[in-house]
């Protein structure tokens, strides 16, 4: 059960309180990634029907006085991939769509003595998150060491905020877990430090994009700052957000500007980033502008950028644009773009890189819902388990490309008491040439994936893709790949994912196996085997593997523990985009443990080793948290 | 997420002021004049905090005068809530299979929702929350 808030009107920030019937909270909200409030749920089965109550306190949301509210109420029902609304429209792109959602009118009563207080608190109050680091560890691990830092958010409106953070934690221990216990629910972003979860909200998708190549800024691939300084807000139709950080020889900074009007059916956004570093600098202007139809869901978008600084060698070949236009609807979208990124167009701390959609890789998730709608056939699920072994199933850097990508996704719902409830069909194409003329990208993939009303899922994939290497052959990235799944898209999947096909100068085989169960209604077991065979012309072949097991309980008091063992082993096929040969590989054991406690103040975090390197000396890292003020994100 | 590249070049040191790109100028007067355009357009549009009049989903928020009971059923601490239906399926676009009922209120320090669902067969099976910390449960 989902309520959906917008307290500052269509523009305003997001806010989503989910529940289900075991009485399991979570929230999610557009002002910070890390948003964790505290809030009440309390749930109760009865027979054939359940009971979910919260209690969502005024104190955690940015309330700005604005009028009437939007609202919505959901229920996602995993075993008939059902969702019940309450607002809907012919025109509704998503549940959550806050252009089709309810109104929600005097909230906030001038009669009551109580919310006349909460009016008048225009503007929340401070938070200060002070964290300390320990880690033990053998001399070869770095020994004994700990650090100490803070950040602290002070409002100065009811949506407009100053950051700021002293030596903030890196080591992003909170993100470890995903990778020993990969959960259901994953984090949503990479970014942890709570500083950049706030200033770099903004730059995630912030110009419209289709089979979207550049990711303007990155701020996970920003060092952790000595200190850094930055605002982020809203204030009627534009957003805006920048910040400033010193680093070890190292400097960043970064400002983005967005607007939209009240009806939403226009935007415009412009950037501007730049990073300093010993002997270089960079820096990038990307704007972009879009439009909405709103009555038919029609859109056309356009966006220009330029790179400059030191990395920029041919300023004619340092420009970013593209041209693009569809329509997106509930089950279909169709899209087509013309894009242009010149081999000079190098955003700092971004990345360009184009999505391959290479055979046991993703189905395109429908963009109307941006992902993750529990109708999507499991291999679009696939990207939630990280392939740790390979970079297959991810993406290819390629800048100096100019071409077009067409992109199409249709989903038949049939009928919740059906034998099948849906079927999805995708399809893409893509063709780029670099500045000499010569084809440099190639794709064309197609897939199907049906579920069943047994829950029971399956997808098939089969397609081609080339790619032009460094050393400029022209050279397939194929996988044919077939998946199937069961209780897909709940807390207990398992599921198991084959794809062969030609790759770089050879053939590649490659197995995904997973299976989550419960032993207790609080505990989990969850066990991944994976393995990847490939086969150079002319070779023997090479065996690469990744298996992990791992057990997490959860205790009372939102305590949680996890121990897990993960191990890679063998040698590497080449990396997605490369026909480089691995000449050595590894045997890595690692052994994970992470607790959590979390009082209503304070956060704890105990683990050793990190999991995410493939050789660690043991180690322990503590992590203790204290919030004053409002704690985590709000 | 895919972890990026990070590229380097070295050359000849390129010191530019930012604000005298024309680049920068260009942009900015562009966007000014796109802003000022959409502006004017946007003013003949809804105001702000309103809500049209051809609106379906209107909910006024039923005032109560303290917290009603938090313990997984709806009693009688929260008469005077708003009742809403769940009454459409957004997957299948139709009626919903089951039914939902909403139960909405607010007092003075926050937003009251209880969720009523009928199911033939619960299946909820997580107890993790995104940030793997356990939640309450009751």
């Amino acid at each position: 059960m989902t309520t959906y808030l917008w307290p500052g009107g269509t523009n305003g920030y997001r806010y989503a309180f989910s529940a289900n019937a075991l009485g399991t909270r979570f929230a999610r909200s557009t002002v910070s990634s890390t948003f964790a409030p505290d809030f009440t749920v309390a749930a109760r089965i009865r027979g054939e029907y359940y009971v979910v109550t919260m209690h969502i306190p005024f104190a955690v949301l940015r309330i700005d006085g604005h009028g009437a509210w939007r609202v919505q109420f959901g229920r996602t029902v995993v075993k008939t991939r059902s969702d019940f609304e309450w607002a809907h429209s012919k025109r509704q792109t998503a549940v959550d769509d806050v252009l089709r959602a309810g109104y929600f009118t005097d909230v906030v009563s001038s009669t009551s003595k109580a919310h006349r207080a909460v009016a008048r608190t225009n503007v929340p109050a401070p938070s200060v998150q002070v964290d300390g680091v320990a880690r033990l560890g053998t001399l070869a691990a770095g020994g004994v060491a700990s650090r100490l830092g803070a950040t602290a958010n002070v409002p100065i409106t009811q949506g407009t905020a100053l950051l700021g953070t002293i030596d903030p934690d890196g080591s992003g221990i909170e993100t470890y877990q995903n990778l020993i216990a990969p959960t259901v629910f994953p984090l949503p972003v990479s970014e942890v430090r709570p500083f950049f979860a706030q200033t770099g909200a903004l730059f995630l998708n912030p110009v419209e994009c289709i089979l979207c190549p550049e990711n303007i800024l990155d701020t996970t691939t920003i060092p952790s700052p000595h200190d850094a300084f930055g605002v982020v807000g809203k204030e009627g139709t534009f957003a805006f957000s920048g910040f400033s950080d010193n680093g070890i020889a190292r400097h960043d900074d970064a400002q983005i500007v967005s607007y939209h009007n009240d009806a939403r059916s226009l935007s415009a956004t412009a950037i501007r980033t730049a990073a300093q570093l010993p002997g270089a600098t960079t820096g990038a202007v990307p704007t972009g502008v879009s439009a909405v139809k709103l009555r038919s869901n029609l859109f056309a978008y356009a966006t220009y950028g330029e790179a400059y600084g030191t990395v920029v060698t041919d300023r004619s070949r340092a420009t970013y644009g593209e041209v693009g236009a569809g329509i997106r609807e509930p089950q279909t979208f169709a899209e087509i773009v013309l894009r242009q990124i010149g081999r000079d167009f190098i955003a700092p701390a971004g990345s360009t890189v184009v999505p391959t959609l290479g055979g046991s890789g993703s189905v395109p998730q429908p963009v109307a819902r941006g992902g993750g709608s529990v109708s999507t056939p499991v291999a679009a699920r696939n990207g939630s388990v990280p392939i740790v072994i390979s970079g297959l199933n991810g993406s290819a850097s390629a800048t100096d490309i100019a071409g077009f990508g067409i992109n199409v996704n249709k989903q038949y719902n049939f009928s919740p008491n059906g034998r099948i409830l849906n079927v999805t069909l995708a399809g893409t194409l893509e063709r780029y040439r670099n500045a000499a003329h010569a084809r440099n990208i190639a794709t064309t993939v197609a897939q199907i994936g049906a579920t069943t009303h047994g829950n029971v899922s399956v997808s098939f994939s089969s397609g081609s893709q080339y790619l032009r290497v460094p050393d400029g052959r022209f050279r397939p990235f194929d996988q044919q790949g077939i998946g199937i799944g069961y209780l897909d898209g709940t807390a207990t999947p398992v599921d198991a994912f084959y794809s062969a096909g030609r790759y770089a100068d050879g053939f590649l085989r490659s197995w995904v196996r997973r299976a989550v169960v419960k032993p207790t209604t609080r505990s989990s077991l969850i066990a991944e085997f994976d393995d990847q065979r490939y086969r150079p012309d002319g070779s023997g072949v090479r065996t690469q593997y990744l298996q992990r097991v791992a057990y997490e309980e959860q205790f009372p008091g939102d305590s949680s523990a996890v121990i897990g063992i993960f191990r890679t082993a063998g040698i590497a096929p080449p990396t997605l985009g490369t026909t480089t040969l691995a000449t050595t590989g590894g045997d890595a054991l690692n052994l994970d443990t992470r607790t959590t406690t979390a009082a209503a103040a304070t956060k704890c975090m105990r683990r050793s080793v990190n999991p995410s390197l493939l050789a660690t000396s043991p180690q322990m890292l503590l992590k203790y948290i204290y919030y004053f003020g409002p704690v985590r994100g709000t | 997420m895919t972890s990026p590249e990070t590229r380097r070049r070295r050359g000849q040191a390129h010191i530019v002021s930012f604000t005298n790109r024309p680049l920068v100028r260009n942009s900015a007067c562009a966007i000014g004049a796109l802003l000022t355009i959409v502006s004017a357009t946007s003013a003949r549009a809804a105001e702000p905090g309103g809500v049209p009049a051809e609106a379906a989903f209107v909910l006024d928020a039923p005032q109560l005068s303290e917290e009603p009971n938090m313990r997984g059923e709806v009693d009688a601490s929260w008469e005077g809530a708003k009742r809403l239906q769940l009454d459409w399926d957004f997957a299948y676009q139709r009626d919903p299979r089951d039914q939902t009922a909403v139960y909405v209120a607010v007092d003075p320090r926050g937003i009251d929702v209880a969720f009523v669902a009928q199911a033939d067969a619960i299946t909820a099976r997580s107890t993790r929350t995104t940030r793997g910390t356990a939640s309450t449960t009751r």
